[in-house]
């Protein structure tokens, strides 16, 4: 029995694209009807926890005083008129290949609820646990190979208010997360990778040996619908552990050497690394995350030791992905918790900062070396071109081939629009 | 007016009934009088069986040609919708072959130019075309910067919206229909939401003419609906044919009204019927279900049976209970054959898992099948649920409480994150001890909705802790110990039931008063919270601004001078409360049988009926009558026939899954799969900060750095739904039996089952059938044995194929579901 709910849709249809429903138009008949289309943009997010500074990075204030302009002196970059502070030289270097919001509007200063908010562009609600955008991806387009359609690397989500999950979707949206550095010599990935002692002849053995067992319980083809659901998970399961392109994802040992140094060789830049072989492998979705930008005390000499990979990697992955001809297809997107504060601490760190931060994207058709919005003199408000971590949201679902009226249900029944923001008009 | 037009029926019906008057067909409602400029009403045409109407009658709506003695006063059109043009008289004629009959309609008021009223006439179009639907007009920041209430229960909102928001943009005066407001829905102009209505339609002209006078606003004091009456009530059909619906609403004033075009109609099982904009269902399945109707915040229901057969074979049928009393007589209503008994091997695995959340060993497997008597399934229950009365056989007890505490922690939401480590430990030594010792279950929940004092020391205190404030607790308070979510109307009328804010607020003023502070000692448990009641303390309805008093849902006012949830604790759980009783009920039903009586299990409304509201009832009366005794609630379940049928359904029955005609398979939840696979291969799992050998279902809190349990979804507690701990298998868990270390390392373990069966040098044969036993709980099949020793052939070493089998078994569905 199908259960309807506050507005009369059933949970099994679970989900409606709001315009459409209107036309009779479901999903299954919506994808149907897509299915002549290209294959959707894909996504790289890259997530710096614990709120990346804004004025010591992308959108510095030298003309403030000291207490708010902070240790570094600023450089050009490749806009003119437009300068970074001097932590971010190749971010400088190649700001003609990104494009940098400073109008954003975190609206929230805390963690947690930062990472639940900015990565789903919803504000926490107790009662609603709103999906990130990767489960919504992996909800609304599926597998497009073996390789699971979301895919977390590194823990550095701070996930006590639900922040980087599939919440309302259910836990088969989740992000298939692995927590193994990529830059280390002894990278594996768990479960992926068959535990010691087991051989991928093995592996083949014990499919077979499944199989055989399975198929002398189905007496008749009659089985239950949960046995059928489990059947499905067990075929893609090992269809991602047998398929070569899984093997093939993971084995960055066998990009060449010289790549592997110009992502950086920390974890970071082989995550990058790694993310652009899970997306040549089908992955649709990828959240790299990055820790320990919660810079309270010692702000500046902390990002001085964490910039330098950011720096490096993420042009390096935007300048990849375009040679590699998967710019067009792949938008990169670099968010963090919120802005810090304008005001210095006497701890020499910056606190969280509720009203600015910044943003960047590339790839996907946003316009390159392009700066959108501003802030006052002291970083402290948005001046220009106010945008809110919805109208990010809006953006990313727009550029994924996702409506932005999205309507899904929560486990009580009810139907929940996804998101209420509005694609940001200067990057579409 | 009606109320002339139902007595007149009565007098038909009793005409029919006579030989002289050999009619067909019965013609509903027998006479019409439509009063007003767009009033209508639906015929329905009725075949009669023996003279009457009876659930099983055809309906003849849409076979039958209708014809109007004067198109001025009346029209007709193909499906009996009758319509007012003109004040007069006329009959309308309807024949069907050589049967025919004529009615008289008499309309009058349509000369009247009396105002379109909001509340009458626009608002019910409104909720109609969908526009104040939550994820419309109705969401937070509406559409379009065009907001209305949710299902219009605020008129201000929605006329504020319609008339005056933004410079009045969405109204043209001097020419309405140019009013943006028309032109949307229509589609003249472009409409995010699509078209929702059509020129010249009644709803259409009803919305011109209110505009036309002026667009008035809502009355202060609207004539209400106070129930609508839907025609049939319950059909039994065929699969491919219709059944015309007629509502017909009642207000205030108790004048009646034909609505039948005006509500809004929902079929809640699509895979057996279908209902059309007009309450047009058409059956395309076998089964039972109902279409939802809704009417100005009133909700009813039309139940649908199609029989699956006419004469299903019950033969081999016999009551355990009397829970298979009710459940044959379903059967027999809907023609189903049940699918035969489990054998024992199934059963003690079965019973094992449900009642105790733990695999058998393979020693109290062959210790059950082996034994030689017709009572033993019922003794195996008594056993595992403590009730032999023998402590050499009660040993199973703390295994319970352990299993029904997990349960129940999972649904009050015990966990460190919202408790801290002492408050945690209090509360679950609280839940665990009232399982241990089988307490009532109207005394566990008047403990926990009395509760004072201490977290630390108290453990039910902590519930108001967890929810800590009054609508936090209204809302889980409900949930959890009524199956009702009254959370829809914090905000608005709830979209399927009568709740309103009245009732939702009446509810939280119980808990207006209890609070929560800081201690003030000091020591070991100083500066820990403690539960208060306050002196004062009131809810507010957000509406009206008024202070509540503290009433229960759809009964009595209950003020206590002292605490106001006394006699809140003292009405929740006792039979004065309709749900309590249903509410434990459907939810253990669904713990033993898959699926509870009502779905989703927390949600029970009349418009969600039970799949056998009979049995339901005769459940909630044996639990009432019984002390509440919550173990001899899972005793008479697990002893009735429809709990021991097998799983494997049949062709005629794979459908009927709802009315339990065969044993629904569930996957084995986090915890007790940990324990089973500890068990199967005889190893243990250590768990941070716990003694050796705790098991997983024995786990007080959310969070343990447990890969296995967290990929399995072990719920972090933060919701009273059900629902939380989802029933959906994921890839990454199927990643981790598949390929993971935790049953690789189990399997592989020198001193696990494979290691001691290896080192006792015992046969290939001995180990398979071993292996089977400890997994599956039953020994291989010819069969099976070829096929496991074939696995063992074909690796290279005979450890390492032995390995695989038990692999292969723990990865099977045999042994990750209950079956």
């Amino acid at each position: 029995m199908s259960h309807n709910y506050c507005d009369g849709v059933s949970r099994r249809n679970f989900l409606e694209i709001g315009a459409l429903s209107g036309l009779g138009l479901t999903l299954p008949k919506f994808l149907q009807a897509n299915a002549n289309q290209k294959t959707p943009n894909n996504c790289i997010l890259i997530w710096t926890r614990g709120g990346t500074s804004h004025h010591d990075t992308l959108d510095p204030k030298p003309d403030a005083p000291t207490s708010v302009r902070g240790e570094f002196s600023v450089i050009d970059t490749a806009i003119p008129g437009v300068k970074f502070t001097e932590v971010c030289p190749n971010l400088a270097k190649h700001a003609d290949k990104f494009a940098v919001l400073r109008g954003w509007n975190p609206k929230n200063g805390s963690h947690g609820h930062a990472d639940q908010y900015v990565m789903s562009g919803r504000k926490f609600n107790q009662a609603i646990a709103y999906p990130t955008y990767g489960s919504v991806v992996s909800y609304f387009h599926g597998f497009q190979t073996a390789m699971p359609p979301f895919i977390q690397l590194g823990e550095q989500i701070d996930r006590r208010f639900g922040g980087g999950t599939s919440g309302i979707l259910g836990l088969e949206y989740n992000p298939f997360e692995i927590s193994a550095d990529p830059s280390a010599d002894s990278f594996v990935v768990r479960d992926i990778t068959p535990p010691q002692g087991v051989t991928f002849e093995r592996i083949d053995r014990r499919k077979n040996a499944l199989a055989k067992l399975d198929a002398l319980q189905r007496k008749s083809d009659l089985q239950q619908e949960a046995f059928a659901a489990l059947d499905e998970h067990y075929e893609a399961a090992l269809n991602m552990i047998t398929a070569p392109e899984t093997k093939k994802a993971f084995a960055i040992e066998s990009e060449e050497e010289k790549l592997r140094e110009s992502y950086g060789k920390n974890r970071l830049g082989q995550s990058c690394l790694m993310a652009r072989r899970l997306i040549e492998s089908g992955v649709r979705f990828v959240t790299v995350t990055d820790g320990g930008w919660d810079t309270h005390q010692n702000n500046f000499s902390g990002l001085k030791s964490r910039m330098p990979p950011v720096d490096q990697a993420i042009p390096q992955l935007i300048m990849d992905l375009e040679e590699r001809g998967l710019l067009d297809t792949t938008l990169v997107c670099w968010l963090t918790d919120f802005g810090r504060t304008p005001k210095i601490n006497s701890a020499s760190g910056r606190d969280h900062w509720a009203s600015t931060g910044f943003a960047l994207m590339a790839g996907a058709g946003v316009p390159a070396g392009t700066i959108l919005g501003a802030t006052d003199a002291e970083g402290g408000y948005v001046s220009k071109d106010e945008y809110t971590s919805e109208d990010i949201a809006a953006t990313v679902y727009s550029k994924l081939g996702m409506p932005i009226d999205m309507i899904a249900h929560a486990p009580d029944g009810r139907p929940i629009r996804l998101l209420e923001g509005r694609p940001i008009r200067e990057w579409m | 007016m009606m109320m002339r037009i139902q007595k007149t029926f009565s007098l038909l019906l009793i005409l029919i009934a006579l030989p002289v008057v050999a009619a067909e067909y019965a013609v509903h409602p027998p006479a019409v009088q439509l009063n007003g400029k767009y009033a209508q009403t639906q015929l329905v045409l009725t075949q009669l069986i023996d003279g009457k109407v009876d659930p099983t009658s055809e309906d003849a709506t849409q076979k039958a040609a209708y014809t109007s003695s004067n198109e001025e006063v009346v029209t007709v059109d193909a499906t009996g919708l009758v319509q007012a043009r003109a004040d007069g008289t006329a009959d309308i004629q309807i024949s069907l072959g050589p049967w025919q009959t004529s009615i008289t309609v008499t309309v009058a008021g349509v000369a009247d130019t009396t105002k379109v009223d909001f509340d009458y006439s626009v608002r019910p179009i409104l909720s109609k075309a969908g526009c104040n639907m939550g994820a419309c007009h109705a969401s937070q920041h509406g559409k379009g910067g065009f907001i209305l209430s949710v299902f219009g229960f605020d008129p201000r909102i929605d006329y504020k919206g319609i008339v005056k928001d933004e410079l009045e943009r969405r109204i043209d005066f001097i020419e309405p229909t140019n009013s943006l407001f028309l032109l949307k829905p229509t589609m003249k102009t472009p409409h995010g939401g699509g078209r929702r209505l059509t020129e010249g339609s009644v709803m259409y002209d009803t919305l011109v003419d209110w505009l036309k006078g002026g667009a008035p606003a809502p009355v202060s004091e609207p004539n209400e609906v106070v129930s609508i009456e839907v025609f049939p009530k319950r059909r039994v059909a065929t699969v491919g044919v219709t059944q015309q619906l007629r509502v017909v609403a009642k207000y205030a004033d108790d004048t009646l009204r034909d609505v039948t075009q005006l509500c809004r109609y929902d079929a809640l099982d699509e895979g057996m019927l279908s209902v059309s904009e007009s309450g047009l269902i058409e059956t395309n399945g076998l089964g039972q279900a109902g279409v939802m109707v809704r009417f100005e915040g009133k909700a009813e229901i039309c139940m649908v049976t199609t029989p699956y057969s006419e004469q299903p074979d019950l033969q081999e049928w016999k009551n355990n209970n009397f829970i298979d009393e009710f459940a044959i007589s379903k059967f027999q209503e809907l023609g189903i054959a049940p699918s035969p008994i489990c054998d024992d091997a199934t059963f003690v695995r079965r019973a094992y898992l449900d009642a105790i959340g733990s695999l058998p060993t393979p020693e109290e497997v062959e210790a059950f099948v082996s034994r030689e008597d017709p009572a033993k399934r019922e003794k195996l229950i008594d056993q595992l649920l403590g009730l032999t009365g023998d402590p050499a056989l009660d040993i199973y007890n703390d295994r319970y409480a352990a299993y029904w505490t997990l349960k129940w922690s999972d649904l009050i939401r015990n966990s460190t994150d919202n408790l801290g480590e002492q408050g945690m430990w209090a509360l679950h030594n609280w839940i665990r001890e009232s399982f241990r010792v089988n307490k009532g279950i109207d005394k566990f929940v008047k403990e926990i909705i009395t509760a004072k004092g201490s977290l630390y020391m108290n453990g039910p205190a902590n519930y108001y802790q967890i929810n800590s404030n009054p609508t936090a607790l209204t809302e889980s308070t409900s949930q959890l110990f009524m199956g009702i979510r009254l959370e829809c109307a914090k905000c608005h009328h709830h979209p399927f039931e009568s709740y309103s804010q009245a009732d939702y607020y009446g509810m939280a003023a119980f808990f207006s008063r209890v609070g929560t502070k800081n201690s003030e000692e000091f020591g070991l448990f100083g500066r820990e919270r403690v539960v208060v009641v306050q002196p004062s303390g009131e809810s507010k309805h957000p509406r009206t601004g008024k202070n509540m008093v503290p009433t229960v849902l759809h009964g009595e006012e209950m003020e206590h001078p002292l605490d106001r949830r006394i006699p809140l604790a003292n009405w929740l759980a006792s039979e004065e409360n309709p749900w309590f009783a249903k509410s434990i009920v459907n939810r253990y039903m669904s713990y033993l049988l898959g699926r509870g009586l009502v779905e989703p299990v927390d949600d029970l409304r009349s418009t969600n009926p039970a799949t056998n509201e009979e049995m339901f009832a005769a459940l909630a009366d044996y639990l009432e009558s019984n002390e509440y005794n919550v173990k001899q609630l899972v005793k008479v379940i697990m002893n009735s026939r429809v709990y021991q049928l097998s799983s494997q359904p049949t062709e005629l029955n794979k459908s009927a899954g709802k009315f339990y005609a065969f044993y629904k398979v569930k996957r084995i939840a986090a915890e007790p799969l940990l324990d089973a696979i500890n068990t199967a291969t005889d190893t243990t799992t250590k768990f941070q900060n716990l003694p050796a050998g705790t098991r997983a279902i024995e786990l007080p809190d959310t969070n343990y750095p447990n890969y296995f349990l967290k990929t399995f979804g072990k719920p972090r507690r933060t919701s009273v739904c059900e629902c939380e701990r989802a029933p959906d298998e994921n890839l990454a868990q199927a990643l981790h039996t598949l390929n993971g270390d935790t049953i690789n390392a189990k399997i592989d373990d020198q001193n696990g089952r494979l290691g001691k069966l290896l080192a006792a040098e015992k046969s290939d044969d001995e180990i398979i059938n071993a292996l089977f036993v400890a997994t599956w709980s039953r020994s291989p099949t010819e069969e099976e044995l070829v096929v496991c020793k074939g696995i063992v052939g074909e690796a290279a070493e005979r450890k390492e194929g032995l390995g695989d089998v038990l692999w292969a078994l723990i990865n099977a569905k045999e042994f990750i579901y209950v079956r």
